[in-house]
């Protein structure tokens, strides 16, 4: 894993968009009636690392290229940092696999981390994110409706 | 201190109409495990990039040890769990009430890690032991106590 160091260039008031998957299930009711996307939207398994995109880098159309069914919602920069994150400006080029983009950046813990807080910090991004959607999964709505 | 957990003797102190709840919540719970492995089945066919950021698969040892999980909770009487595949090649299971959730997520290595949200929203997070038994008998009760706050875990 390559060491991480907190990017201080995207300002705290920067906007960061993360794409939510097209599955029903990912999106919640609130008892208020609004829609919250899992945890899970927030959390990697094996590096811990979230890829996001830099909203002043990409369009909507671009970032939701290929994927014209998924949602899109967005995050300030300072949120994930005060919860301890790291933002991370993280382009994507000649990759292998993954289209470049150079928008993409990582929100992802500090090396020392120690506190157990990964995944109540995953819940409270998700949260976070989920007041502010841009463009709503196209088949979310309709199964929770 | 490991809890003493063995449904069979439990099960022997129940009366008739104890045993007719039992029965309705064992047919209630293998109606939703059926469907709960097929969508592990799924899950698990699902491609390298599947979350277009570059996830690898769900991994062999993850969606066994989900397949673990989901046969104790059912056999706990739980209700039926959401089920997410994690990027990175984990998965998750979800439970929610009106009063509280309870996730347990099953990282790509097999390991398993709790985070249980109570009325007030308040959270609590750890690991849970690779004898994990004895730790998920204590959460599902827990998420079963529509009382308990998550500091009476």
């Amino acid at each position: 894993m390559p060491v991480r160091e907190d990017d201080q260039s995207i300002a705290d008031d920067e906007i960061l968009w993360r794409r939510i998957q097209n599955i029903p299930d990912w999106i919640k009711r609130n008892e208020d009636g609004s829609f919250r996307t899992t945890s899970v939207a927030f959390l990697d398994g094996r590096t811990n690392e979230v890829s996001v995109h830099r909203a002043i880098l990409i369009t909507q159309e671009k970032a939701l290229e290929g994927k014209p069914d998924d949602g899109l919602v967005e995050i300030r920069a300072g949120f994930p940092r005060s919860l301890g994150q790291f933002v991370v400006y993280d382009p994507i080029q000649n990759h292998p696999t993954l289209k470049d983009d150079i928008s993409h950046s990582l929100i992802c813990p500090p090396q020392y981390a120690t506190k157990g807080s990964r995944k109540s910090d995953a819940r409270k991004m998700a949260e976070e994110a989920s007041k502010h959607w841009l463009v709503f999964p196209k088949g979310a709505r309709k199964e929770n409706s | 201190m490991a809890l003493d957990y063995t449904p069979i003797n439990y099960y022997s102190q129940m009366n008739a109409a104890q045993w007719s709840g039992v029965t309705a919540v064992a047919a209630a719970s293998s109606s939703w495990l059926r469907r709960a492995q097929q969508k592990l089945k799924e899950l698990s066919e699902l491609t390298e990039n599947w979350d277009s950021y570059g996830s690898r698969p769900i991994q062999q040892k993850a969606s066994e040890t989900a397949a673990e999980l989901l046969t104790e909770t059912a056999n706990f009487g739980l209700p039926e769990p959401q089920i997410f595949p994690v990027p990175g090649g984990g998965l998750q299971l979800e439970w929610e009430s009106a009063k509280r959730e309870l996730e347990l997520e099953i990282l790509p290595d097999g390991e398993i890690e709790y985070l249980i949200v109570d009325r007030e929203g308040k959270m609590r997070e750890n690991k849970i032991s690779p004898s994990w038994m004895d730790e998920i008998y204590r959460l599902v009760s827990w998420f079963k106590n529509s009382n308990a706050g998550v500091d009476k875990l």
